[in-house]
């Protein structure tokens, strides 16, 4: 029995194959202008690779954006908010988690979850790009280094500067100055680094702090510098798992497919 | 009275040198590589302009984010008072000043020289003449093309964004969406008055205003400001990128 589950993010879309008891193959890619046309995208690709067909998905679950523009175009039986789905994803992976901080492109949100992966409370940023993917990926730029070498290039700092953490484009005229300054590139990154963390971290005040475990999802995850940060100001440890941290939703998405009692008969 | 004002601000340093009151030589330069070589020059270059020396220069006054770039200065003003002293000098009864600044939009309610009120965006950039470069530059547009391209434009798109990071991927969604670029533009620079409005509106600015900064120089966004605000706008004798420079080299004057 297969089971599909489809993300739709702001940069990126996901697509997950769950067989009900694991995670038979999974596919990211970035977005297309429109999300049908990135869900056809990246479930079609991921089919393919695998030797399999549209009509070989018992049920599929859409989330995030366009979720229900999926389900009505027939890419997926039900649609569920990417919110549940990041919570089931999480739970699945960690039964034991309870707070989980999902930070991707344009936006944030900490979610916490009871021992069923059903949601307790939840917050959101996706209106300022402080503290989001996008503050990396500007600051990356800003600093002339890709994306995925902000992160090992922090850990090389020894001596971080303190920054505004209220805007990407206020913090984008402080590190320019601080550059030009004469600041050591990798003290440079690890503020920026600190920074983010700060953010994230505001965020799960809001809903109350931390109720371990606590984890990460989303591409974000992937900065390794962000991680090491956020645990000491969370006071706790981010628990790792064994999946793409920026699958979570779309697991999520193919395990509610799973267990729900619709689908193909 | 030689007085001399120089306001390092976010994007650009402003230096006004001052006879008894009077504008009679300006710089403005981009405020990239060594500030503090490039404080220091401008402030020659423009004594330079005016026919003087530096000895001729009685008092040197900095404001602006980047006022501690200036090597010992006479005076440190903030950019609030600086407009203030600024509009009384050169429109007394206007009493609301609304400065489209590098960073930030600021709001100021003043009388006789004093601010009493003012309301700054400092947590967000939306507005900003950054921000409206971050977004016109994702469109291939610079600044100077802005009010052409807005001639152009049959309506004004609305944009629901505010910041300008998440906002330049609204733009260019806009663009391979078939929007006109002129439309587009002209939604940036509506978004702009929207804001700079409803701040002015939060703070119970009324009566007339000046409108002050970079940013005013684009006639479209005036232009917008003036329909949503609704009360007279003064125009202002000097260049309105130059009012805080001005009206902190006023502070060296008689009436300091």
């Amino acid at each position: 029995m297969l089971y599909g589950g489809i993300d739709v993010g702001s940069l990126t879309a996901q697509a997950v194959l769950f067989d009900g008891q694991k995670i038979k193959a999974f596919k990211s890619i970035r977005v297309k202008p429109h999300p049908i046309l990135s869900a056809e995208a990246v479930m079609g690709l991921l089919l393919q690779e695998t030797g399999l067909r549209w009509e070989d998905l018992k049920v599929c679950v859409s989330t995030g954006y366009g979720r229900e523009q999926l389900q009505e175009k027939g890419l997926a039986h039900k649609n569920v908010s990417e919110i549940s789905c990041h919570g089931k994803g999480a739970q699945w992976l960690l039964p034991a988690v309870r707070t989980i901080i999902d930070v991707g492109g344009q936006d944030a949100k900490v979610i916490k979850v009871d021992s069923e992966g059903e949601l307790v409370d939840f917050v959101m940023n996706d209106k300022c790009a402080a503290g989001t993917g996008r503050f990396l990926e500007v600051m990356a730029k800003t600093l002339g280094v890709e994306l995925e070498e902000l992160g090992p290039l922090a850990l090389r700092g020894r001596n971080p500067v303190s920054l505004t953490n209220r805007c990407s484009i206020y913090c984008q005229t402080e590190v320019i100055e601080y550059l030009s300054d004469g600041i050591d590139r990798a003290d440079m990154a690890l503020s920026v680094n600190k920074t983010m963390a700060e953010r994230v971290i505001a965020l799960v005040r809001r809903v109350g702090g931390v109720v371990k475990d606590l984890t990460i999802t989303g591409g974000v995850a992937k900065n390794i510098a962000v991680r090491r940060e956020l645990e000491i100001l969370a006071g706790a440890k981010l628990v790792g798992y064994k999946a793409d941290s920026q699958i979570v939703g779309a697991l999520g998405a193919a395990i509610i497919a799973s267990r729900s009692n619709g689908g193909r008969p | 009275m030689i007085s001399l004002g120089m306001d390092c601000g976010s994007v650009y340093f402003k230096a006004a040198l001052l006879r008894d009151g009077e504008l009679i030589a300006s710089r403005i330069s981009e405020g990239v590589g060594n500030r503090r070589e490039l404080a220091k020059r401008l402030i020659e270059e423009v004594v330079a302009e005016g026919g003087l020396t530096s000895g001729d220069v009685e008092a040197v006054i900095s404001t602006g984010r980047g006022r501690d770039l200036v090597l010992k200065p006479d005076a440190v003003e903030s950019e609030v008072n600086c407009l203030a002293r600024m509009i009384y000098k050169l429109s007394p009864e206007t009493e609301a000043i609304v400065d489209l600044g590098g960073e930030s939009i600021t709001v100021i309610l003043s009388k006789e020289g004093e601010a009493y009120d003012f309301n700054r965006n400092d947590k967000c950039a939306s507005g900003s003449g950054r921000w409206l470069d971050v977004l016109s530059g994702a469109l291939g547009i610079s600044l100077d093309q802005i009010d052409e391209v807005v001639g152009q434009a049959t309506r004004r798109l609305p944009l629901t964004g505010q910041c300008g990071v998440f906002m330049e991927s609204e733009v260019i969604n806009s663009v391979n969406l078939g929007e006109s670029v002129p439309d587009i533009v002209a939604g940036i620079c509506e978004s702009i008055a929207k804001f700079a409005a409803s701040q002015a509106n939060r703070l119970g600015a009324g009566g007339k205003y000046a409108v002050t900064g970079g940013v005013s120089r684009l006639a479209c966004v005036t232009r917008l400001l003036g329909e949503k605000l609704q009360s007279k706008m003064i125009s202002l004798p000097i260049d309105p990128q130059l009012a805080t420079a001005y009206g902190a080299a006023l502070f060296g004057g008689k009436d300091a």
